[in-house]
């Protein structure tokens, strides 16, 4: 209960300077400062949101969809992609420049290719993800299984130990802690790639529905859109924190 | 004889470190190799554990030629090595499980002995949560269930304060003879060796060579007693001598 109290004492300087932000823009356009039509007030804003509540959720459900197919298969290719290039060092040697390279292709130049390539389906959204969030997994992985003991490995080699379950008792466990480093920033790029790959093409969607008001002025709820997109991407890295404390409870025990 | 090593030679990049280590262990015997620092006892230990294969010579279990194999011969370190994400209980079992015992199977089999090593109650801790003693008497218990055949000790008890080393010792002689548990302990700690030991190897030199053989015998006197007998001081000055500190 006391801790819950300080909880919510430190959210008060975040909040109160949110507010000010707030009433800034609202007075910047309620009071016609800027054209309401180019920058609705928040208020505004939350109408549209509350007004198309049921539109954007059913939206929200297939972006969240490819979200979550893209970043499921990100992630298994992430697992076994590191633990082959921990295993074999010319994989290793060989793999990571090509991985580094892919990261410095913008995502909105193939985005593009991707959609001429597959079509308006679901399939170039969930591989756009999938480019976009299995890197930060990979090397998040990797770096962590650098943080192994030498002393432990030794220890389980003398034990009788094989790679695999030196792998599953010493190099997964310690590559926990920067592996869900990586996976939070990729669980936020997963969702925002889903909405950018909509942008090009598709019949539903966040980005599809974003493209659509848009292209009718409709500002209000364009800024709707992103609410919700910012609201969903903080509950994905909340959940994502809640399953890193479940997965490492031993690091919140003092 | 427990344990044997025969004329063990090691070289690194051509220089050799450990020349002609000749040691043997009995059922049941706690025996020390008590040297400087850089005699070259962690690279003889490694041999020992099967961890690195030696130039030369042959490390014997029962008379089974071991030499370069693992698995057969535990250890234990100064760092206790009780890994942070796993519970007590889990850490405990883990050679069981290692060996290829199912989860649960290896955590009744270690349950069953933390009664005996005084860890009743600590399973499902985490070992941040234990104290100093408390880690290396998990970290023993461990290194027990590992190989009930021969026990390497590297300086276990030399990051503990004085008065937990004190009490550990007390303990550790009362377990290790309980369990008849075969030991090699590699320390520089003179006392140390002087109150766990039956038998103490003193290595020196450049390589490091098995100079002296020490053995022990307490007359009926253990603990306190044996510690302050002129017997004490007078192995303890003939060791000073021999390690020419």
């Amino acid at each position: 209960m006391k801790k819950r109290w300080q909880n919510i004492i430190k959210l008060k300087w975040p909040a109160i300077f949110l507010m000010l932000v707030l009433i800034g823009w609202q007075s910047l356009s309620g009071f016609g400062i800027v054209p309401r039509l180019v920058l609705p007030t928040p208020l505004q804003v939350g109408r549209a949101l509350c007004s198309e509540f049921g539109v954007l959720m059913g939206h929200a459900r297939i972006t969240l969809w490819e979200a979550f197919l893209g970043l499921s298969l990100g992630l298994f290719l992430s697992f076994v992609l590191a633990i082959a290039m921990e295993r074999w060092e010319a994989v290793y040697e060989g793999l990571y420049p090509i991985l580094v390279i892919t990261q410095t292709i913008p995502v909105i130049a193939i985005a593009p290719l991707l959609v001429l390539w597959m079509g308006y389906g679901i399939a170039p959204k969930v591989t756009l993800v999938v480019l976009v969030c299995f890197f930060p997994v990979v090397v998040g992985l990797l770096d962590g299984f650098k943080t192994a003991d030498r002393d432990a490995i030794h220890l389980l080699h003398a034990m009788g130990a094989n790679r695999w379950q030196i792998m599953r008792h010493i190099k997964m466990p310690v590559a926990m802690p920067s592996f869900f480093a990586g996976l939070k920033i990729a669980v936020a790029y997963s969702f925002v790639g889903a909405v950018i790959a909509e942008w090009l093409g598709g019949n539903a969607g966040l980005g599809v529905y974003m493209t659509r008001v848009k292209k009718a002025y409709a500002f209000d709820k364009m800024f709707a859109v992103i609410l919700l997109i910012i609201l969903i991407s903080l509950l994905l890295m909340g959940l994502t924190k809640m399953i890193e404390r479940r997965v490492m409870r031993y690091r919140n025990i003092k | 004889m427990k344990l044997q090593a025969c004329r063990i030679c090691q070289s690194y990049r051509g220089t050799p470190v450990i020349q002609d280590i000749d040691l043997e262990v009995d059922e049941g015997e706690v025996v020390s190799l008590l040297g400087p620092s850089g005699v070259g006892k962690t690279t003889l230990f490694n041999i020992l554990s099967g961890i690195d294969t030696p130039d030369s010579g042959q490390v014997l279990v029962d008379g089974e030629d071991i030499t370069g194999r693992a698995g057969r011969i535990s250890y234990m370190l100064q760092k206790d090595l009780l890994f942070e994400y796993k519970t007590v209980v889990d850490n405990i079992a883990l050679p069981l499980v290692i060996k290829g015992e199912n989860k649960v199977t290896a955590r009744e089999k270690a349950l069953e002995h933390f009664e005996q090593f005084g860890l009743l109650g600590t399973d499902k801790l985490f070992p941040s949560q234990l104290s100093g003693g408390m880690r290396q008497r998990a970290a023993l218990l461990r290194t027990y269930l590992f190989s009930h055949d021969v026990t390497l000790l590297d300086e276990p008890f030399s990051s503990l304060d004085a008065i937990t080393k004190r009490q550990l010792h007390k303990w550790y002689l009362e377990i290790i003879h309980a369990l008849q548990m075969a030991t090699l302990l590699i320390t520089h700690d003179i006392d140390e060796a002087l109150r766990l030991s039956d038998r103490i190897y003193l290595m020196t030199g450049k390589p490091g060579r098995i100079t002296d053989q020490v053995t022990i015998e307490r007359n009926g006197k253990s603990g306190e007693a044996f510690e302050t007998s002129p017997e004490f001081l007078a192995y303890k000055s003939r060791i000073i001598k021999a390690l020419q500190c």
